[in-house]
């Protein structure tokens, strides 16, 4: 338009013009040749990659991105399997029976009345209502029998899909359910260990190779076994048991019962799916006198064996009253206080002890917290808001706190194993789980000191609260505690918690052993009683005996702690001539007074 | 030439496209290498895949908690007591001390009636319990077997013609140096035919031992066929011939041994002299059998602490052997 407008004003417009329109076309040849080259460099760079890309697959022999055998064939998850390769879970290819309401071709009264035949955990009713429904896909059964899916098959109807589906599995069942937990339907972990290593489980780099816990299979089943009989003999609410390697902090067996099927969780009420071990607190009575008096030892509050302490008289602080289920009426020293479990002599201890250095323990011993553990399922104790003279002195024989079973073993795993604090573990130690430095806790003389009074509670000769649960050859040491139930508030003067938590061999410790009856009600052979003396003991015993050959401890006769500056020290009653003469049932009652812890 | 330049370029191409072809060939062949190993790998991860799923029935099927129940329910299980664990090998041989060493009583015993002879004479073989009870005390008891099988002969002949046959020759005339040397070669192809036969114990160990102690029989008959090196086998069999003639003579004869009222002092002489011969080849006999037993031991286990743990079905089968032989010997016209 301006070139026109110049041509007619003055016709001499026209050179320019030219000049320009030549500068033009050299800049868009220009512009052109640059753009070509661009495009060229983009289709080199490509064919570079492609090359590049090429030289690499021959070199390297990559797959290029191909889904490989293993992709296809290997399970979606890992297996599980106990320390010694036997295996807890796995994941196989079950089927699976589902229908497609919106597609069904045979009449829906047909089909419904067949199913409820076959699969009779639904009604016919509900049945025809699923077919009625006009659903896309609805699952009728997972983890079907092969001649289950055959007859359901013959029905012929077309809707009905049978599929096989990767499907975790269970074999060993109930063993070691709370330990393992389950996997949801999308195929994830929901509880337990199946939640704590998901990530693991599904990694396509690792799904090949099994994952393998601290779990010994047989030293499980017999716990299980053994806690089993004693809960239903004594027809506790719940129990929970645990073997540990104190040396390693691995947990050989761990079961909480009642038990629940991981296969189908379901089933099970929901306040039964869970582990009493890391998730219920109990006060635990009497087994912490141990920690009171290794800490008094450590402390320097206590220096010698011998050091009495009256126990002559209950003992008032404040509105408490601590008195001793059997009263001695007269001054203990530190084996008979341990022997005799005495409340006045521990709470004397604690009281000297002082609530920095009693906290402080407690502290280190990782009782103000949720226990160390993989799980995530994991209650914190109940720590006391107020640390005042009383207590502290009851906190000392194990009232007023509240702590998880495990708290207490690592507590105990802690004492015996020449006092190093370790966590707990669920995985075998080995690479990949390496054996951590742990704390020290208290000296190798006072564990030592520890060992020795633990083997003299369960010592026949020093007719301690323990010694039902003595098994001859194996030297299994520990403390019993007996605690009333915490209930609405208050305590249940009727049930009880009732504990023994101990470790074997004692000269040289290698396995704690711990069992927990919540609510045991007495029989005629406890005479009455409920006390962890009558119905955690003998079960105990039996099951030392069965697990110490499994663990590589083999009893002898001829092996013991060395107790011979203890022993003199525990004063023995005259032996009552009277009472001598009485009959089988009069002593044995006469027994069950002394043994009230 | 200027054909040949000509031709260069397709020359060229032809070379460059074979060596081309070759290097595709080579990845080929790599590649088809790389799926056979994909479907090897494949085919064991599928066959680990069968074995966990059957693992997994088998786990299932005969899970802990079950076997726990049994066990404590049905069995009545429980767990073994200290005293049942052997801590250390002086323990355990201490289990194995020798018995008291059995008394020879229908041999020794001088006021012994007939009848007592002759009810040993059923019994000839050694209870291959007793022997198998104790590794040690083998030697003692091969003896006894041995006195019984060899005194009591005359009194089984007397049982069968026991009144009407005082002409009948007793089998124990015949003198058994005579016997041995015969019956030396046979012996060995009967140990051997026995040791095909031996299937109880089932063990080329056992056949092998057999044949050594036929080799050793074999060895001892060579030894007495030289008279300067006659040994005590020889002495035994001729005080055995000894007897053999003496109960022959009236005085020795059985009814003279039925009626042994009379002459006690003189019978009783006549058991113990026979009592010490037969105890000193029955001795023999069990030290090579013992001999026999040890070598059986290194050959199985290579370790001669070993040896005791032969069991009864070893020992009692070189028993039954050593015993076989005897009898055909003895059946032998």
């Amino acid at each position: 338009m301006n070139a026109h407008t110049a041509i007619a004003g003055s016709g001499l417009a026209a050179r320019p013009e030219r000049v320009r329109l030549a500068g033009q076309r050299q800049q868009s040849v220009a512009l052109a040749h640059n753009r070509l080259m661009v495009m060229m460099l983009i289709f080199l760079g490509v064919i570079a990659l492609i090359a590049g890309r090429l030289f690499y697959l021959a070199i390297f022999g990559g797959n290029g991105g191909a889904i490989s055998a293993q992709d296809i064939l290997l399970p979606p998850r890992a297996d599980i399997t106990d320390r010694n390769g036997i295996p807890l879970a796995r994941t196989i290819d079950m089927w699976t029976i589902g229908i497609h309401p919106d597609q069904l071709v045979n009449r829906p009264q047909e089909v419904a009345a067949k199913l409820a035949e076959l699969l009779p955990e639904r009604s016919y009713d509900e049945y025809l209502a699923i077919l009625k429904s006009k659903r896309k896909f609805f699952y009728l059964r997972r983890r079907a029998m092969p001649d289950l899916v055959v007859k359901v098959n013959a029905i012929g109807e077309p809707a009905i899909e049978l599929d096989r589906e990767p499907q975790r599995v269970y074999p060993q069942a109930t063993l070691a359910g709370p330990v393992l937990g389950w996997t949801n339907v999308d195929g994830h972990g929901g509880f337990g260990m199946e939640k704590v290593l998901d990530k693991r489980l599904i990694d396509p780099a690792l799904r090949g190779k099994p994952v393998s816990l601290s779990i010994d299979s047989r030293v499980q089943a017999a716990l299980e076994q053994e806690l089993g009989a004693a809960k239903d003999k004594f027809t506790a609410a719940a129990a929970s048991g645990l073997v540990m390697d104190v040396r390693t902090g691995e947990v050989i067996a761990m079961t909480s019962l009642p038990a629940f099927n991981p296969n189908n969780p379901g089933a099970t009420p929901v306040d039964n799916l869970k582990n009493n071990i890391t998730q219920s607190v109990y006060e635990l009575g009497s087994t912490f006198k141990m920690i009171t008096i290794a800490n008094a030892m450590q402390s320097g509050v206590v220096t010698n064996m011998a050091q009495k302490y009256d126990a002559t008289a209950p003992l008032h602080v404040g509105r408490f009253t601590i008195h001793d289920e059997e009263p001695a009426g007269r001054w203990l020293n530190i084996p008979e206080m341990i022997t005799k479990s005495s409340n006045i002599v521990t709470a004397r201890i604690a009281d000297e002890l002082g609530e920095a250095r009693e906290v402080a323990m407690f502290r280190k011993l990782g009782m103000d917290k949720a226990p160390e553990i993989e799980l995530t399922a994991k209650a914190r104790p109940l720590w006391p808001a107020y640390w005042g003279r009383s207590t502290v002195m009851t906190v000392g024989f194990g009232h007023g706190i509240a702590v998880t079973p495990l708290n207490l073993a690592l507590a105990y795993c802690a004492l015996v194993n020449g006092g190093v604090y370790r966590p707990a573990t669920l995985l075998k130690r080995g690479p990949e789980n390496p054996l951590p430095a742990g704390r020290r806790v208290i000296s190798e003389t006072t564990s030592a000191r520890v060992r020795q009074l633990m083997r003299l509670v369960v010592m026949p000769i020093a007719d301690g609260t323990g010694k039902k649960a003595e098994v001859p050859g194996f030297r299994l040491g520990g403390k019993t505690g007996t605690a009333e139930k915490a209930q609405g508030g208050g305590y249940n003067k009727k049930l009880n918690v009732s504990t023994f938590a101990g470790a074997f061999p004692m000269d040289n410790p290698h396995y704690l052993v711990m069992m927990t009856l919540d609510g045991p009600h007495a029989t005629a052979d406890t005479y009455g009683w409920t006390t962890a003396a009558w119905v955690v003991g003998p079960a105990i015993g039996r099951m030392v005996a069965r697990i110490g050959p499994l663990l590589g401890v083999y009893p002898d006769l001829h092996k013991d702690v060395d107790e011979s500056d203890l022993l003199p020290l525990i004063w023995h009653a005259p032996v009552d001539r009277k009472a001598a003469r009485t009959t089988d049932v009069q002593a044995g009652a006469a027994a069950a007074r002394k043994d009230r812890d | 030439m200027l054909i040949a330049s000509r031709f260069r370029s397709v020359g060229w191409v032809f070379a460059c496209a074979l060596a081309a072809l070759a290097c595709y060939l080579v990845s080929l062949r790599v590649a088809a290498k790389r799926a056979q190993l994909d479907g090897m790998d494949a085919s064991i991860i599928a066959a680990k895949e069968d074995i966990g799923r059957l693992q997994t029935e088998l786990g299932t099927r005969s899970r802990l908690v079950q076997l726990e129940r049994w066990n404590a329910d049905v069995l009545s299980l429980q767990a073994p007591q200290a005293q049942q664990y052997v801590n250390n090998p002086v323990q355990l041989a201490s289990f194995a001390a020798p018995p008291p060493p059995p008394v020879l009583a229908p041999v020794l015993a001088p006021t012994a009636p007939p009848q007592v002879e002759q009810a040993a004479a059923v019994t000839p073989t050694p209870e291959p319990k007793m022997i198998a009870t104790s590794y040690s005390s083998a030697p003692a008891v091969a003896a006894a077997a041995a006195s019984a099988a060899v005194v009591t002969k005359p009194a089984a002949k007397k049982a069968e013609s026991a009144d009407a046959a005082p002409a009948k020759k007793p089998a124990a005339k015949k003198p058994i140096a005579k016997e041995t040397l015969a019956d030396a070669a046979p012996a060995k192809k009967k140990a051997r035919s026995d040791a095909k036969k031996d299937v109880g114990l089932a063990s080329a160990a056992l056949a092998k031992a057999k044949a050594k102690l036929a080799k050793t029989e074999l060895a001892r008959a060579d030894v007495k066929k030289k008279p300067a090196h006659k040994t005590t086998e020889l002495a035994s069999a001729s005080d055995r011939a000894k007897k053999a003639k003496a109960a022959k003579s009236p005085s020795g004869s059985g009814t003279r041994l039925a009626s042994a009222d009379k002459k006690k002092a003189g019978k009783s002489s006549d058991t113990v002299k026979l009592a010490s011969a037969t105890k000193k080849k029955g001795e023999e006999q069990a030290t090579l059998r013992h001999t026999a037993i040890v070598k059986v031991g290194h050959d199985k286990f290579g370790d001669a602490q070993k040896v005791a743990l032969l069991d009864d079905h070893a020992l009692g089968s070189i028993e039954r052997a050593a015993h076989a032989e005897s009898m055909s010997k003895k059946n032998r016209p």
